[in-house]
């Protein structure tokens, strides 16, 4: 069923933003604090020249959606939907302990990713391949994924992906090149990635994370299919809290 | 906390769920539309909204908010909220409301006694540093004004060609003062029974700073003065009638119109 979407100018956003905060001020104030620190971040840059704000604009707008929600729906209507299979176990665990979690504690690199949207410095390179990749393992009735901007920026995570019947925590899954060069050296750029990567994971008290390196043939849709699996695999396999890396190199 | 948030949430539960549906067509949308998919939600995405990007902000949302989580009895939320609002308390024109603010939540929790719980003990504790911040934060700007104070006395006199600003400068300084309630400002107005003499003086006053000002008519003309003294350190005065040279109209009234205003603000 496809809903009819609201549909706004951009001078609209921060508008709406502000409702938010007003909503947010009576519901949960910690909430409004963050609110006022995008509205003061995006405030600095308003005289910059800056050619592409649409990775910006769709970090706000979804983040409207995902507040939004959070605010109407008390932990256990979130349950009540989850058992009424009115949404899948990512969801789930996106709505009532991820984000709440992202809420609840300061994000160190909140500003500073704000104005890497801004700047333009993300690139959102892996963009077309997550949200494949999501919509992949969504088709399917033994899993379920989703993809935010707050998973990917301030959690080193481009995928959150959850196995059917598992009832386990989703997995954090965050893509990657290749670690080694073609001489079989290892990049040193990958170990420095992957202490990044384990820093924000332990920051954020995730326990299950995984990262997939992979070269530039996982975008054929055969690999793309044997990947999904394998991640899901991984998910079902793996234990309540893990970290580890596998490489898809086909 | 969390179920504090729950509490709240119950009078909107029913129109949960749309908000859910909206959320998950957005991100079913994502997947289907790619990068595209933005454009069924946003319009004018390149153009000038950044441009005009304000975030100013007034404080009532706040108070209001405040006020309704000291109500409830909800002293996390009450303190979450002045913080949220932090930014604007940091303003020079809210560090009264800030006092305010702070000290209504100390009292309420004060009141607690022995009934208060740890984690409102530590609320207490926070609020209570903040009051004491947002004190000492009034006290600087006082003494700062002392400062400034000071500053034109020294100049006021001395640069004859522009008496007149530093004049103004002077009166609105004590102006704001008495407003602010840090001055204090008397006046008296003498009449002879014949309406052959009128005159109006005022004394206001901070601490050692004394400035007297006045007017008066008479048959002849008429004058006006000024007087400024520091304790017994500093001493300076303006005192012309019509016949003198440096007499000017423009400071007749001047000084007139201030005997108003700080007369009124009093």
């Amino acid at each position: 069923m496809t809903l009819d979407r609201t549909r706004l100018h951009a001078n609209e956003i921060k508008p709406r933003l502000k409702e938010l905060r007003k909503k947010a001020l009576s519901i949960e104030p910690n909430l409004a604090t963050r609110i006022n620190k995008i509205g003061t971040t995006v405030f600095k840059y308003k005289n910059e020249l800056i050619d592409k704000k649409q990775f910006l604009i769709e970090f706000l707008n979804e983040f409207y959606y995902d507040i939004q929600t959070y605010l109407s729906l008390p932990k256990e209507k979130i349950q009540e939907f989850y058992q009424q299979k009115n949404i899948s176990l990512t969801e789930y665990y996106w709505y009532s302990l991820v984000l709440s979690n992202w809420l609840t504690k300061e994000d160190p690199k909140f500003s500073y990713w704000i104005e890497k949207l801004l700047l333009e410095e993300y690139k959102g390179n892996d963009q077309n391949l997550i949200l494949a990749l999501t919509q992949k393992i969504n088709t399917r009735t033994d899993g379920s994924a989703s993809h935010r901007y707050i998973l990917d920026l301030s959690m080193a995570t481009d995928l959150l992906v959850s196995h059917v019947p598992s009832q386990l925590q989703p997995v954090f899954v965050q893509l990657t090149g290749i670690p080694t060069f073609r001489d079989g050296q290892l990049n040193p750029d990958f170990i420095k990635k992957q202490q990044r990567w384990d820093s924000t994971l332990s920051y954020w008290c995730i326990k299950r994370a995984l990262l997939v390196a992979h070269n530039s043939e996982v975008n054929r849709p055969d690999n793309l299919l044997i990947l999904t699996d394998a991640i899901l695999k991984e998910s079902s396999a793996r234990p309540a809290e893990f970290r580890a890396s596998i490489v898809f190199h086909k | 906390m969390k179920n504090n948030r729950n509490i709240y949430n119950q009078s909107t539960s029913q129109i949960d769920g749309k908000s859910l549906e909206e959320s998950q067509q957005l991100q079913s949308d994502k997947q289907t539309y790619g990068s595209e998919y933005i454009h069924l939600y946003v319009d004018d995405i390149e153009g000038d909204w950044l441009e005009n990007w304000d975030w100013e902000d007034d404080l009532t949302d706040y108070i209001d908010a405040f006020n309704h989580h000291c109500k409830k009895r909800n002293y996390q939320f009450a303190i979450d909220t002045l913080n949220a609002c932090d930014e604007q308390l940091k303003h020079p024109e809210n560090y009264q409301k800030s006092v305010e603010l702070y000290r209504q939540l100390v009292q309420l929790l004060e009141i607690k006694s022995i009934n208060i719980s740890i984690i409102e003990q530590e609320i207490l504790l926070k609020a209570k540093e903040r009051l004491a911040l947002a004190n000492s934060l009034i006290e600087q700007v006082n003494q700062q004004d002392e400062n400034v104070k000071e500053k034109i006395i020294m100049n006021i006199i001395e640069p004859e060609e522009n008496r007149i600003g530093y004049i103004k400068k002077l009166l609105d300084k004590v102006h704001n003062g008495v407003v602010r309630k840090t001055w204090k400002f008397e006046c008296c107005v003498y009449e002879d029974e014949t309406d052959t003499f009128y005159s109006k003086v005022g004394k206001a006053n901070s601490g050692e700073f004394v400035v007297k000002l006045g007017i008066w008519d008479d048959v002849f003309g008429g004058g006006y003065h000024l007087n400024i003294e520091n304790g017994c350190e500093e001493k300076e005065e303006v005192d012309e009638r019509t016949e003198s040279p440096k007499f000017s109209v423009d400071e007749y009234k001047l000084i007139q119109e201030y005997l108003r205003k700080l007369d009124g603000a009093k």
